[in-house]
């Protein structure tokens, strides 16, 4: 009788291996993934069929997308290499950009302190030791024009991670390129203007959902009009892991606020087809290689039939998930800080590995503070090493067929899809957070995660185990703390050299259609061209669409 | 003492650190505070109590900010159930109260933990309340989770109590008929833009109709439906809770409760003092059988204890 | 003192939205016994002073990681000692970089938890300090 897989497995299970565990425990009662995905001793052809195939993986380029968005892959553009930088002033982000994009990186990617993240010019009280530490600030169009000076915004790709306030930001970005002559419509970039997760993880909010809600879809439109080549989001689960959440949650939660943009859209008049394909995502690289490849690929192909069988859309673009990776900060540690770059390399290799568009590596001094110019080069060269030395850009998803992979893809597709089910039943993504549902699940995982590792179970090189009395490190960044007084005085010239009555009049006009439905955003446009503050903008809008309050449950 | 001469002068700070006392010692804080928590009831209270989840803590944060803008000062005691595992708390009504940037003398919130009584009424409660009614606040709010019959003892301390309930969590209905009932003076549906919030509304007011507590009765309690993020339905319980103290239906009802507030206090003290004297008594013997004599036993040495103090 | 009566404020200040780790903090506290106040994210020096001085508590635990602790922490010290409170004990984490320490803590924030700490080692440093003050 011929001999099956699953006989001979069986038979190996009972025999080989069950007397080699008899001699040797294993160093574990049991093992799962860092997201409670159970992992076994082996894995065949029993967990993944030649049959299942088509369906399952199909081809790159082609539904259900699970090998990869492009039929070649990197074999026939690499990801683009896109470092979050931005701190201080606009001058020095500048240098910074200069310094990266002569060091080889292909893409902006602008990090805003947090005082224009959350809508406050540098001169308001909130503002106070704020300003320019976690990034550039930026109150005005001056600002903008000094961060892009000399930067040619027709041959670069920029990405903003702003969010409450993105669409001021983006008119800003509108108004410096029509100086450079560049139309709007070449413009090529992403606003990540993910809202949803701000209240959920990240927490730089300004008004409520609704309003806000209203503001990423006035952006969508614009976009779908006038940028064909700009991304208008970047609906994030970075920020949700970050904040504690698993690999599952992490897909689940991000695809379920991708669900809820997309609904808003198209309850706002616009068609999938219309606004789908410029939908961009962004995900975190944890240390489980193998849990996250499979996690990219699950997201792609549950996203695929969502927007396929959801939202029936005709156009396969709009059947992409397309994605931006950042390394996980939350996994790096303070001590012993070198290892974190060895980390770090597993990391992006992941993302790699998991079909990613662009590529964020994190620098080695994360847990202490902004990356120093060498610790930066450090991480860029990760990227470079990776692209150009390892031969994995050579075929396309190259461990495609892993039987563990598959197992796991197909794992984390079936448990994210039950967290989907769950949140349709409480009737949408908003309504889940403020029953608070989404945010107890996070703070679950992390609460848990967190006494692993104070435990001692899930062991942390360097933190918990394989300690080092260790000098604390020489050089950190830090951000000189006159630079407020420095910002100040730049509002107070930029408010003497404008014409306040043009300013004062656009305020108003923004107030008044911020209780209409009209769009938006030609309104920040000719607001920010006028020399309008973002927190005089803002403030407009605070006026008519109030603060949101927080809500923390636990 | 100290801490009386703060709250005369209206120290906030004699306040917070009274309330403290009252929490750790409440045999000692009714010694220091006997005329203090002896003086008749100065500030309106007002309750709200109802299952977690319920946005008590919103609607609260927005009768505060009507309140001062009209120029009240504003007391809140945030109760929250301590962990039974570990007998610590974590305390998080405050952050969904605090109205940022507001001045201090205007509004004081205190947060505090059951410590493990049930009911949420720890004797440490009843002496905060009294501290706070008589440091003078326009407006003394109380919070506390209730879902049931233990948990509603401490409503027994408001003047006017509003149990806020939401649409589909489920045994809303079950906890009315268990307690919540026999304490309710308003009724609110809160995020009544959800579904569910019609249906709950009309079956509140059925079972108000068919209540034996409020036929033939001076006070019906009234339902109203709020959304606390919209602010739909505020402004109207903002008015009534503003105008029940002028109400004279709810001034005869107002009666009788200060009557059974009175009691109930008292009894609350009696239950505290023989609570802890029965603790220290049963050190005293060894007890490793039950009879009714050993109880009669120890019931005589607390009484005896008492004479010698 | 014993540990149900010990109270302590976890509060974020400034415009810094990451409250995993304060969260942690909080709750790993109150499954140790303490009475734990967390006043979430977005609070000015002044707020916390607010609710450290309500709430009676006895230590403060600042959580930060936009870099502006030198200006924020000791704002919260500055202004507890104008209240008349500065017999609260102020403790801070988040990302602080170690030159800054001593400087904090010589400003009056009683110690600096690093990245990296364990619920352990903040209550062994909230008994210690209890059991010093009782002497």
């Amino acid at each position: 009788m011929k001999k099956t897989i699953k006989d001979e497995k069986e038979r190996w299970e009972n025999s080989t291996l069950k007397n080699f565990v008899a001699k040797a425990p294993e160093r574990q009662k049991e093992f799962a993934t860092v997201s409670q995905n159970p992992v076994s001793t082996l894995y065949t052809p029993l967990d993944f069929e030649e049959k299942d195939y088509l369906e399952k993986l199909g081809f790159p380029g082609e539904y259900p997308f699970t090998r990869g968005i492009y039929p070649n892959m990197y074999r026939g553009r690499l990801w683009t290499m896109r470092q979050y930088a931005g701190f201080g002033t606009a001058e020095q982000s500048n240098q910074r950009f200069k310094y990266l994009l002569d060091q080889g990186q292909t893409g902006l990617s602008v990090a805003f302190d947090l005082p224009t993240q959350v809508g406050y010019d540098s001169d308001h009280p909130l503002a106070e030791g704020e300003v320019g530490k976690v990034g550039v600030a930026i109150d005005s169009l001056a600002d903008m024009e000094i961060l892009f000076e000399g930067i040619p915004l027709d041959k670069v790709s920029t990405s903003m991670t702003i969010n409450a306030p993105a669409a001021i930001l983006l008119s800003m970005y509108i108004a410096v390129a029509e100086k450079q002559g560049v139309p709007r419509s070449e413009l090529r970039g992403t606003i990540q203007n993910d809202i949803l997760k701000e209240y959920i993880a990240r927490g730089t909010y300004i008004f409520p959902p609704k309003p806000s809600m209203r503001l990423v879809v006035d952006t969508l439109s614009f976009c779908a009009r006038e940028m064909p080549k700009w991304n208008p989001i970047s609906i994030s689960g970075y920020h949700i892991r970050e904040a504690g959440a698993d690999a599952v949650q992490e897909v689940a939660f991000t695809l379920a606020d991708a669900i809820e943009y997309c609904k808003a859209a198209q309850q706002a008049g616009m068609d999938i087809d219309q606004f789908a394909p410029q939908l961009s995502f962004f995900f975190a690289a944890h240390n489980d290689l193998f849990e996250e490849v499979a996690k990219f690929r699950a997201a792609r192909r549950l996203w695929a039939k969502i927007i396929k069988e959801k939202f029936h859309a005709q156009d396969p673009r709009s059947m992409m998930l397309r994605f931006h990776t950042q390394t996980g900060g939350s996994t790096l540690t303070a001590q012993q800080p070198d290892n974190n770059v060895v980390r770090v390399a597993i990391q992006a290799l992941a993302a790699v590995l998991g079909g990613t568009q662009s590529l964020h590596t994190n620098s080695r001094d994360e847990a202490l503070g902004l990356p120093t110019e060498k610790s930066v080069q450090i991480a860029l060269r990760t990227q470079q090493i990776i692209a150009y030395e390892s031969g994995v850009t050579n075929t396309v998803d190259p461990l495609g067929g892993s039987y563990y992979l598959e197992y796991l893809t197909d794992q984390i597709e079936k448990r994210a899809q039950e967290y989907l089910e769950r949140i349709e039943s409480m009737g949408s993504m908003v309504e889940a957070i403020e029953l608070g549902y989404i945010q107890r699940e996070i703070q679950a995982s992390a609460y848990k995660y967190q006494k692993s590792i104070e435990s001692g179970e899930r062991i942390i090189v360097g933190l918990n185990k394989f300690k080092t009395e260790e000098e604390p490190p020489q050089e950190i960044l830090k951000v000189d703390p006159r630079l407020r007084e420095l910002q100040i005085q730049r509002i107070q010239e930029v408010k003497r050299k404008r014409h306040n009555e043009k300013v004062n009049a656009i305020l108003k006009k923004i107030e008044d259609v911020a209780s209409t439905g009209e769009n938006l955003v030609p309104y920040f446009i000719e607001a920010v061209k006028a020399y309008a503050t973002l927190g005089e903008i803002t403030g407009a809008l605070r006026k008519v669409f109030g603060e949101y309050q927080q809500q923390v449950i636990f | 003492m100290q801490l009386i001469e703060g709250l005369k002068r209206r120290d906030l700070r004699a306040l917070a650190k009274a309330i403290s006392l009252a929490e750790n010692d409440p045999l000692m804080a009714e010694e220091v505070f006997g005329e203090v928590i002896s003086q008749p009831p100065m500030s309106f209270k007002v309750g709200l109590t109802g299952p977690p989840g319920s946005g008590k803590s919103t609607l609260i944060r927005n009768i505060v900010s009507r309140a001062v803008k009209e120029n009240m000062s504003v007391g809140v005691l945030a109760v929250d159930p301590s962990s039974p595992f570990s007998g610590g708390a974590l305390l998080a009504d405050r952050l969904r109260i605090a109205i940022p940037n507001l001045d201090p003398s205007k509004v004081f919130i205190r947060s505090l933990s059951s410590r493990g009584h049930l009911g949420g009424l720890s004797p440490g409660i009843v002496a905060s309340v009294k501290l706070m009614d008589y440091y003078g606040f326009d407006l003394l709010l109380l919070e506390t989770v209730g879902v049931g019959q233990a948990e509603v003892e401490v409503m027994y301390l408001a003047d006017l109590v509003g149990v806020v309930l939401v649409p589909n969590l489920g045994d809303e209905i079950q906890a009315m008929k268990s307690g919540l009932m026999e304490v309710a003076d308003l009724f609110v549906v809160n995020k009544c833009t959800l579904q569910g919030a019609e249906k709950l509304r009309l079956e509140l007011e059925s079972l108000i109709e068919n209540s034996p507590r409020f036929q033939n009765a001076l006070w019906k309690p009234p339902v109203f439906s709020t959304d606390a993020l919209t602010g739909q339905g505020l402004e109207e319980l903002w008015a009534f809770i503003k105008n029940s103290p002028r109400d004279e239906n709810f001034l005869q009802l107002l009666e009788k409760k200060r009557k059974r507030q009175v009691h109930f206090q008292i009894y609350q003290s009696l239950l505290n003092y023989f609570r802890l004297k029965a603790e220290d008594a049963m050190k005293l013997l060894s007890l490793d059988h039950y009879s009714p004599a050993v109880v009669r036993e120890l019931i005589k040495k607390i009484l005896e204890s008492r004479e010698e103090e | 003192m014993e540990k149900g009566k010990v109270r302590i404020l976890i509060a974020k200040v400034g415009l810094d939205g990451h409250d995993r780790g304060a969260k942690y903090i909080a709750q790993a506290l109150r499954d140790k016994g303490y009475e734990v106040i967390y006043t979430g994210i977005r609070q000015t020096p002044e707020d916390v002073v607010k609710a450290a001085i309500q709430e009676d508590v006895q230590f403060v635990g600042l959580s930060l990681l936009s870099g502006a602790h030198n200006q924020l922490f000791l704002k919260v010290v500055e202004l507890l000692k104008e209240k008349g409170a500065e017999d609260i004990v102020v403790f801070g984490g988040g990302v602080i970089p170690a030159d800054d320490i001593p400087f904090l803590q010589s400003q009056g924030i009683k110690k600096i938890f690093p990245p990296g700490t364990t619920i352990d080692e903040v209550v062994d440093f909230i008994e210690k300090t209890l059991k010093d003050a009782a002497h």
